[in-house]
């Protein structure tokens, strides 16, 4: 037999005893079985269904409601338990406690008639609900001066109205009951909120260790302790690894210098660590990023330590493959850019030669020499050039008073003759007012001899015949313009932002790096750019060298 | 005896009724079972409910509110819960808590099968 207060025996079913006291009985034996269950099963949830099932019995009611506030948010719905009819209404879960409800309550937390709380204002609306749901009468759950629910009643079986002895009864039970069930709610809200955090810690990607203030090991989430069964699979489980010290669970083979490290930052709370620390398994090195957080510095609790690791070593071997990647492709550029401007002075010595053989044709013996020393200059051009290769270091410019009128004029010479400026009339339309300017010669020789052949690239795309490149030289107040026009095919204005930058290009068999150079020498005369262009009808790129002190030759 | 020894079984008669044996006790720790069952029964077609209470020992108030929450649900379709077999100790209990002549009680498993029978 289930082990009772013998004192219920005595009373349950005796005859020699008054019904009240057997009735007071069966509610003490009652208020037992609940304070017994509490302690087995602490689930509030439980509690108060078997609260109404009590209630329900002990004062033959056949529906009862057992109406919680809830712990965290007043917007929150209650927690409920039903039997009766109260067990198929969703209108209870609508309900929202009035802050006045304690003190009515408050003075004998007796039951009170539903039709008493709606006399009162401030519980009218709360009141009107309740009855509107079948509630007849309403008693209040206080625990240590809070109002933590309600329970509602419905009539009873016989139905009489509850007698006084029953009322006072029903607050015995209630005042007994509700300290429980106070404790219940919050144990399990806490116990809620563990299994809560502990899914979201274990739903991250880092592995999160928590260590006390002793460094042995209070928590492992599941990522973590996956981590650390890989350096160990003879772990059967976190709870193995629950109470160890810092330096048995990052031990020296596998996380050399680890703990060393993640406690030399133990001192007060915030963030104190970040970096990445390597770890080895199987001759192989693994790279993790680690992070330390001390919190709750407190002298007197100690504080804990809180040591994120996430395994990084797949990301770390990408960006290393990238960066080769990059340098190789970087190696590439150079050496197409390279094989870009020696092209460029091919042409020109090319264009030359030609002009040389047409001279000697002539037999014009004074162009056919200035031909020539045209020709031994851009050879010269060129030497130096590829022996500023050789040397890094010499990659510098070399600047000295530059007419810039005159190496237009020579370009454009050496261009004129060259296959792609078949179909292509050059103008030059110089201002005599232009001052020298202090620059490199040989930059911006490549400049123009850059821009001037896009211009025809971008001439020939149009495949017409009366192609026409203008370079001009203008003198501005500060300033000297130099500009490249042509009635090629244009360029469109998303395209215009990205000319200069890395290797973009319009070109079908073009690779952008003319460009890339163009923009290098533009920025070390510290010169600006306009590109004005009509998409089908041409382009003009306006360079603007300013002239200041520096750069003024006297 | 521990809350597990208590042995609570249910037997289908016919379609529509069902007759369930609490065992030795009706308290706090198995009435939310007997709960469960009459609302499962019910959910499944079951109209009356036959609760055989030869062996029970010992009824709670919560006992009692199991069954009460319960009868106007069965009712409302026509059926109903039928204690039968009660032991003078468990009649009295009922009586005490005001609920005997509101629940539908029968002295033998014959009679309430024979109650059942006409409410089908």
């Amino acid at each position: 037999m289930h082990e009772r207060d013998s004192t219920i025996r005595l009373y349950a079913g005796s005859t020699g005893y008054s019904s009240e006291a057997e009735i007071h009985a069966l509610a003490l034996n009652a208020i037992s079985d609940l304070s017994r269950q509490f302690s087995q099963d602490p689930d509030f949830r439980s509690l108060i269904k078997l609260l109404a099932m009590t209630i329900s019995g002990q004062f033959s009611i056949t529906d009862v409601c057992i109406v919680l506030k809830p712990v965290e948010r007043e917007a929150d719905p209650p927690h409920i338990a039903a039997s009766g009819r109260f067990g198929d209404n969703s209108d209870l879960h609508k309900i929202l406690f009035p802050d006045e409800l304690l003190d009515y309550f408050a003075l004998d937390r007796k039951a009170k008639s539903i039709k008493d709380l709606i006399s009162v204002a401030p519980l009218r609306e709360f009141g009107r609900h309740l009855e509107a749901s079948g509630v007849r009468l309403i008693a209040p759950l206080i625990s240590s001066n809070n109002l933590i629910g309600v329970v509602g009643m419905g009539d009873k079986v016989n139905r009489k109205p509850m007698s006084s002895s029953e009322i006072v009864l029903l607050r015995v039970l209630l005042d007994s009951i509700t300290p429980l069930l106070s404790y219940s709610r919050l144990f399990t809200h806490v116990s809620d909120l563990n299994t809560w955090f502990i899914e979201i810690l274990d739903s991250v990607k880092h592995g999160v260790l928590v260590f006390d203030n002793n460094d042995q090991l209070r928590m492992v989430n599941g990522p973590g302790y996956k981590i650390l069964k890989s350096f160990n699979p003879h772990l059967s489980g976190g709870e193995q690894l629950t109470g160890l010290h810092i330096s048995s669970v990052f031990e020296a083979q596998a996380f050399p210098g680890w703990s060393n490290r993640l406690l030399k930052y133990r001192t007060g709370a915030g963030t104190r660590l970040q970096e990445n620390l390597i770890a080895k398994q199987n001759d192989m090195d693994l790279v993790f990023s680690v992070s330390v957080s001390v919190i709750c510095d407190d002298a007197a609790k100690g504080s804990d330590m809180i040591v994120t690791i996430d395994d990084i070593t797949e990301i770390k071997e990408s960006e290393h493959r990238l960066f080769e990647l990059q340098k190789h492709a970087e190696i590439g550029m150079l050496a197409s850019s390279i094989a870009h401007e020696l092209n460029n002075f091919l042409g020109m010595i090319l264009g030359g030669i030609e002009l040389l053989d047409l001279y000697i044709k002539q037999a014009n013996q004074d162009k056919t020499r200035s031909a020539l020393d045209q020709s031994k200059t851009i050879i010269s051009q060129m030497a130096r050039f590829t022996a500023g290769l050789m040397d890094i270091n010499k990659l510098v410019s070399t600047k000295q008073s530059v007419n810039i009128n005159s190496l237009v004029a020579n370009v454009l010479s050496f261009v004129s003759v060259q296959k792609k400026f078949k179909c292509i009339m050059t103008q030059i339309d110089i201002d005599q007012t232009v001052p020298p300017l202090y620059a490199d010669k040989d930059q911006i020789t490549q400049l123009i001899l850059n821009l001037v052949g896009n211009a025809a690239d971008a001439i020939n795309e149009t495949q017409r015949k009366n192609g026409c490149i203008i370079v001009k030289t203008a003198m501005e107040p500060d300033a000297i313009n130099l500009s490249i026009s042509d009635n090629g095919i244009g360029i469109k204005a998303e395209v215009k932002d990205k000319l200069f930058k890395s290797r973009f290009t319009t070109k079908s068999e073009g690779h952008g790096y003319g460009l890339i150079a163009c923009s290098k020498i533009i920025k070390d005369h510290q010169a600006q750019v306009t590109i004005k262009s009509t998409p089908g009808k041409g382009t003009t790129f306006e360079i603007r060298f300013p002239i200041t002190a520096s750069t003024e030759c006297v | 005896m521990a809350k597990n020894e208590n042995i609570m079984s249910v037997i289908r008669i016919s379609d529509d009724i069902a007759k369930i044996n609490p065992g030795k006790m009706l308290d706090n720790y198995n009435a939310p079972e007997i709960v469960n069952i009459l609302d499962s029964e019910r959910t499944q077609g079951i109209k009356n409910v036959i609760i055989d209470m030869a062996e029970l020992e010992f009824l709670s108030s919560a006992g009692v509110g199991a069954l009460l929450g319960n009868v106007e649900s069965f009712r409302a379709i026509g059926g109903d819960i039928i204690l039968c077999n009660l032991s003078s100790t468990i009649y009295h209990i009922l009586q005490l808590l005001d609920v005997a002549d509101y629940l539908t009680i029968r002295h033998s498993e014959t009679e309430a099968m024979t109650l059942s029978k006409s409410k089908g």
